[in-house]
């Protein structure tokens, strides 16, 4: 096991009382796996994922409890100098934006060299690095500004930062959201590629189910800073067992039945500072029967590595037979 | 570049003219002739000075050619001949600058030198005992009158303690000094000016340094530093200071007008010969074409000023491509 | 409302007090030369000592609260009415009108105001009124800016539309609807313009070009307090530490209204 994460509980402060945004979850994964961490936007993955070489910022908040081993050490128990030899070294990020990830100031050159191992020679391995992502074009430009690139070929320079110093896992935070879609695919054609070549453990944070589908072997959805279905992408893609993940993919348009309702969940996520009693799904679940309210559910397994936190079990006979509410 | 620095140029003519009018107004706003006021408050005037004057000024002729025929002197830098000595006005102002040049210049870096470091150690610890007393200066820095710190700082460090002179920027007998002894001389005649200059300024640039530097912090490719694992000094005084201090450059530029003002205190409590005190004695002794001289040639400097915030400021962020932008 | 801001708040509150109440507040006379008691360091009879001409010293100071209240008021009333009438107008009819209101506040903001003041100064008397005007038509650029920022904004809102559509006057928008918006920035200028406004007007008469003797001002006391330096520190200390308090004051409560307000 690469990377354990086991009951990870993360604070953001807020004006009077801390908030819980990641409130105990559960991760594994392995070498060479990729690991889709889906969710919609503020139900804390970004901030799991951060949370996994305490990157969140004191001023903003904290890691209040759980274990995230990573090659067997704890790595909330490191020192920050410790620390500082996994990021950047053996776990490395690329981010959402990378316009504003990179600094404006710093050529690509310069900051892609403090990436680098220093065994390295820096032009070499810069080159090298530029290579196998796509960038041969700027190899030469040594004082080429972020701003100079397009989009798409900066979000190639953070991903070459990032596999520059030969990680062992990368965090990927919807490395593609912020891009358009041709190059979207460009992107992850990359990834993918890099994957396999260097054997590299992803952990790929989106909210687009599609695109997790495509690059993930694992899946993992949150809602409300927890974990509320994980398994292998078959088992989800095929047969989604809690009512949330039935919702989003039941949200995917589809091209092979256009008769099909274009299906929502309705709603809207709730704010930790008001998180439902119960099921945290439960007002907007289209599945829900009483008992939903009185107990947040554990995660149970259903067959196969697949676990959901919920109570019913959704055959696909209810699934159709349970129209879909459109106000709540 | 070159492009760049042309279409600043047409800027500066624009502005440059709009800076001649108002002058040329404030000539004409007084009620009453020049001339007239002249006589009225300096004995010393004699009827062929009037005359002299209104022929300056070419005050039997209408407006518009008043003010073509001023311009056209003005950019010859003609401002016409002081009342007092009957010397070109702007070969008493040409004396007067360097001086003035000096103290500002001086109590620029010093403001840097100081004022940066506290904005950025605020910004780092922000919220903690060191921000909030630095919090507390700030807001003293900003409320002390310059002119009642000039009178303690004279009061104790030169008169009571005789540590510092507090008078001009030479010693009598200064001309007997050697090179050395001079350069000291000056120096510790410059100390307690250099000082006051400073004073308003620091609190202002270490407070916008701290928000700048705040600003900064909160951005993504601070983010992108921290999870390369870059050491917390890299991070700081690497990624993050770079960025911050970019607007420091223009903050610069717009705080030359009030070091220019400023300089009118200063140097006429420390008995200064720079171009604050020429002011000064001229405003006193209703020195016109002097006063009219000194007032444009304090707008083209902070027009130079300003122009140089700006190439500088070019110059340092590579986000700006000075070719086809602006 | 944090600590800071009430303690601006109390100061500016003091001093305005002081200055209604000054008649009831002094002593003595302002004016009353005593030619017994020169120079006579605080006492249970003088608290603030006596000037070079034997006159009471607070109840100087307290008089001359009342020249850097009104000095601070009333030239920031002037710069106020100047800077949002031009702003707003700025802002609201934009094209060649906004140029030109634009490029007359760079070319005003081009010279060293103290300069432009003095300049002035040296043409007209310098009185009282005069001092307040003249610090009110060289201080209103700042405040111009901000009411053209946030007159553009609010321009494009929908409830200007709805004015226009039932044919409201450009008078009648601007002066009932987008002027009272936009004010709380311009309101945070104006707080911090006294405090400036009570700085320069001290600065001039320090220097003998602004409130002119024998009426009593905080700057022209204490240049008095420089002439006899070394022989009556309060002289020196008191009409200091008053204009130093007072601006203090201003700004405090400035950045106290920028934080309620602005977030």
């Amino acid at each position: 096991m690469l990377l354990h994460i086991k009951n990870l509980k993360i604070n953001y402060k807020s004006d009077n009382r801390p908030v819980e945004v990641v409130r105990g979850i559960d991760l594994d994964i392995d070498k060479g796996e990729c690991v889709g961490l889906i969710g919609e936007s503020g139900c804390g993955k970004t901030t799991a994922g951060l949370g996994i070489t305490k990157l969140i910022p004191e001023r903003k908040g904290n890691i209040s409890a759980g274990e995230i081993l990573f090659e067997g050490r704890d790595v909330l128990k490191l020192t920050s100098e410790e620390l500082r030899c996994i990021r950047g070294k053996k776990i490395s990020y690329v981010f959402q934006e990378p316009f504003s990830s990179l600094n404006p100031v710093f050529t690509i050159y310069e900051q892609m060299r403090e990436s680098l191992e220093e065994k390295d020679n820096p032009d070499s391995r810069i080159a090298e690095i530029l290579k196998s992502v796509g960038l041969e074009k700027i190899i030469d430009r040594k004082n080429i500004y972020p701003h100079e690139l397009s989009g798409g070929m900066q979000q190639r320079a953070m991903i070459g930062m990032a596999i520059a110093p030969r990680p062992n896992l990368l965090v990927l935070d919807e490395p593609t959201t912020a891009l358009d879609v041709t190059v979207q695919r460009q992107i992850l054609d990359l990834i993918m590629e890099l994957k396999n070549k260097m054997s590299l453990a992803i952990l790929f944070i989106s909210h687009d189910l599609r695109i997790v589908f495509n690059i993930a072997d694992k899946v993992a959805i949150m809602y409300a800073g927890k974990i509320i279905e994980c398994g292998p992408k078959e088992k989800i893609v095929s047969s989604p067992a809690h009512p949330y993940t039935i919702g989003l993919i039941d949200s995917i348009p589809s091209l092979k039945h256009r008769k099909k309702l274009f299906n929502a969940i309705g709603g809207r996520a709730p704010l930790f500072s008001e998180l439902p009693e119960g099921c945290k799904f439960y007002p907007r679940c289209r599945f829900r029967i009483d008992k939903c309210s009185e107990k947040e559910p554990e995660l149970k397994d259903v067959s196969g590595g697949q676990a959901s936190r919920c109570i019913r079990t959704i055959s696909a006979e209810l699934r159709s037979a349970t129209p879909i509410k459109w106000n709540y | 570049m070159g492009k760049y620095i042309l279409k600043r140029i047409i800027g500066l003519v624009v502005l440059l003219l709009g800076i001649t009018i108002i002058t040329f107004s404030v000539i004409h706003i007084a009620p009453g002739k020049p001339t007239d006021l002249e006589a009225q408050f300096n004995p010393k005037v004699s009827m062929e000075a009037r005359e002299r004057i209104s022929h300056l000024y070419g005050l039997d002729k209408p407006l518009h050619i008043q003010y073509i025929e001023w311009l056209k002197r003005f950019a010859r830098f003609d401002f016409g001949i002081s009342f007092m000595d009957s010397r070109p006005v702007m070969q008493k102002i040409m004396e007067r600058i360097p001086v003035t040049l000096t103290i500002e210049l001086f109590s620029i870096i010093l403001i840097l030198l100081i004022g940066i470091p506290i904005g950025v150690s605020s910004a780092v610890k922000e919220g903690g005992f060191y921000d909030k007393f630095m919090t507390v200066f700030v807001f003293i820095g900003f409320a002390v009158p310059t002119f009642w710190l000039s009178l303690i700082l004279m009061d104790y460090i030169g008169v009571r303690w005789g540590i510092l002179p507090i008078s001009g920027i030479k010693s009598l007998e200064f001309e007997k000094f050697g090179f050395f002894e001079k350069v000291v001389d000056m120096s510790k005649h410059l100390v307690l000016p250099v000082l006051v200059s400073a004073f308003g300024g620091l609190a202002g640039i270490s407070r916008y340094m701290r928000s700048s530097m705040l600003h900064v912090l909160k951005q993504d490719y601070i983010r992108t530093a921290r999870a390369k694992g870059l050491t917390e000094k890299k991070v700081l005084y690497k990624h993050a200071l770079k960025n911050a201090l970019l607007p420091i450059v223009t903050i610069l530029g717009l705080s030359v007008p009030g070091l220019i003002g400023g300089s009118v205190i200063f140097e006429s409590i420390f008995s200064i010969p720079g171009m604050g005190r020429l002011f000064y004695e001229s405003v006193m002794a209703r020195d016109y074409p002097v006063i009219m001289g000194v007032l444009v040639m304090g707008a083209v400097l902070t027009l130079l000023g300003n122009l140089l915030a700006d190439i500088s400021y070019a110059a340092v962020d590579p986000r700006i491509k000075l070719e086809d932008n602006l | 409302m944090n600590k800071l801001t009430l303690f601006g708040l109390g100061i500016v509150g003091f001093f305005i007090i002081v200055a209604i109440f000054a008649p009831v507040i002094a002593p003595y006379n302002p004016g009353q030369i005593d030619i017994e008691n020169i120079l006579t360091p605080p006492s249970s009879s003088h608290i603030f000592g006596t000037d070079s001409l034997g006159r009471d010293l607070f109840s100087r100071m307290v008089y001359g609260s009342r020249i850097s209240l009104m000095v601070g008021f009333i030239a920031v009333g002037i710069a106020g009415l100047i800077g949002i009438a031009l702003g707003a107008i700025a802002g609201y009819y934009g094209k060649w009108a906004d140029t030109v209101i634009m490029r007359f506040i760079d070319i005003m903001l081009c010279f060293p105001t103290f300069f432009l003041i003095l300049a002035v100064i040296a043409l007209l008397e310098p009185s009282i009124i005069n001092i307040m005007v003249i610090i009110g038509v060289t201080s209103w650029m700042g405040m111009a800016r901000l009411m053209r920022a946030e007159i553009l904004s609010l321009k494009e809102r929908d409830f200007i539309y709805a004015e226009k559509a039932i044919g409201a006057s450009d008078l009648r928008i601007i002066a009932r609807h987008l002027i009272p918006n936009a004010m709380a920035p311009v309101l945070v200028s104006v707080t911090l313009g006294i405090a400036g406004a009570i700085l320069v007007e001290s600065g001039l008469s320090f220097l003998g070009i602004g409130v002119q003797p024998p009426t009593p001002s905080w700057g022209n006391i204490l240049s008095e307090g420089k002439a006899v330096m070394g022989a009556g520190w309060w002289m020196m200390l008191f009409p200091g530490l008053s204009i130093f308090i007072t601006v203090l004051g201003y700004n405090l409560l400035g950045e106290g209204i920028r934080e309620k307000l602005l977030k």
